[in-house]
């Protein structure tokens, strides 16, 4: 089986909802992205899908509410 | 208070080179802090549900900024205000900068091991083992059949094993997600060692036809900013 790169569509698009959704810099707390019709692009993000509402909801019942923004060990 | 989209933040004070619009069609600009400078561009109030298309266009921002700057990235859907801004980048100067160092003239790409076996692939059953089932041919036949397409994980996981141990070697930095199939990795790569990689990849391939390999990117160093849980591979 020859290597797929580049892959296609919708294996990029995976790869980049993996990245641009659940990792990079958080200045804050989560992300509260919710995007229409990427469920079925890869599960692991469903934690994401769903009406910013619901999103809002869930956060809004968490102990504690947001976490604050981690400053630097030695600011 | 108007609120940004905020993209990601690039060494120096000014964004060099072309960078397509923002969302909502607004220009993107420089937020400087200390030798450093968040991009960001105005949001609208209220927004709008975001699309996958938009996610594709922070990623061609990226790609853009990537061209001129060492760019750590921010996750797609980062909204925050002026003061609040400022605030974050002066609290986070030292991490900013170890992530700047970190990715400096690197990019990232994402592997995808899947397995393939099939009942080609599946060692065949030795007519040693349906003889000492004593029982009828065709049921012993078919138990060790089914022992043998149970073996083919565990074939497939040596094989991650030892895909994993040089892919590691090959980066600067790793990031496994091995728990489950398909087998994922984010690989820190020196933007000049991307064809080389590209090369070793496919004759890992070649040599485990039964794993199947798929490589995005390079994309913006996501995984390696803020680096939590990376594996150091050799720089």
């Amino acid at each position: 089986m020859p290597l797929e790169t580049g892959g296609g569509q919708d294996l990029a698009l995976s790869d980049l909802l993996d990245r641009a959704l659940d990792k990079g810099v958080v200045l804050w707390g989560e992300a509260t992205v919710s995007l229409a019709g990427v469920d079925l692009v890869y599960v692991g993000l469903k934690v994401l899908i769903g009406s910013v509402d619901a999103v809002q909801r869930m956060r809004g019942a968490a102990p504690g509410g947001l976490p604050a923004a981690e400053a630097d060990e030695t600011a | 208070m108007s609120m940004l989209h905020v993209y990601a933040i690039v060494d120096g004070d000014a964004i060099r080179g072309a960078v397509p619009l923002g969302h909502d069609g607004q220009p993107v600009a420089a937020f400087p802090a200390d030798g450093f400078a968040a991009v960001v561009g105005a949001a609208k109030s209220g927004g709008t549900m975001p699309t996958v298309e938009d996610v594709w266009h922070h990623d061609a921002i990226l790609g853009a900024l990537m061209a001129e700057h060492v760019v750590v990235p921010l996750r797609f859907g980062t909204l925050c205000d002026q003061a609040e801004l400022s605030g974050l980048l002066r609290e986070r100067r030292r991490r900013t900068w170890r992530d700047l160092d970190r990715v400096r003239g690197r990019v990232e790409l994402a592997l995808r091991l899947s397995k393939t076996v099939d009942e080609k692939l599946a060692p065949e059953p030795t007519r040693t083992a349906a003889t000492d089932a004593q029982t009828q041919p065709g049921t012993a036949y078919l138990m060790a059949r089914m022992a043998c397409r149970h073996q083919a994980p565990a074939a497939g996981d040596t094989a991650i094993r030892d895909i994993r141990d040089r892919i590691d070697r090959l980066a600067v930095a790793t990031a496994w997600d091995d728990g489950a199939w398909p087998v994922k990795a984010s690989c820190l790569i020196a933007r000049s060692a991307v064809p080389g990689f590209i090369d070793a990849a496919e004759r890992l391939v070649e040599r485990y036809p039964h794993i199947g390999m798929s490589c995005t990117g390079p994309w913006a160093p996501y995984s390696f900013v803020g680096a939590f849980g990376a594996h150091e591979g050799t720089p």
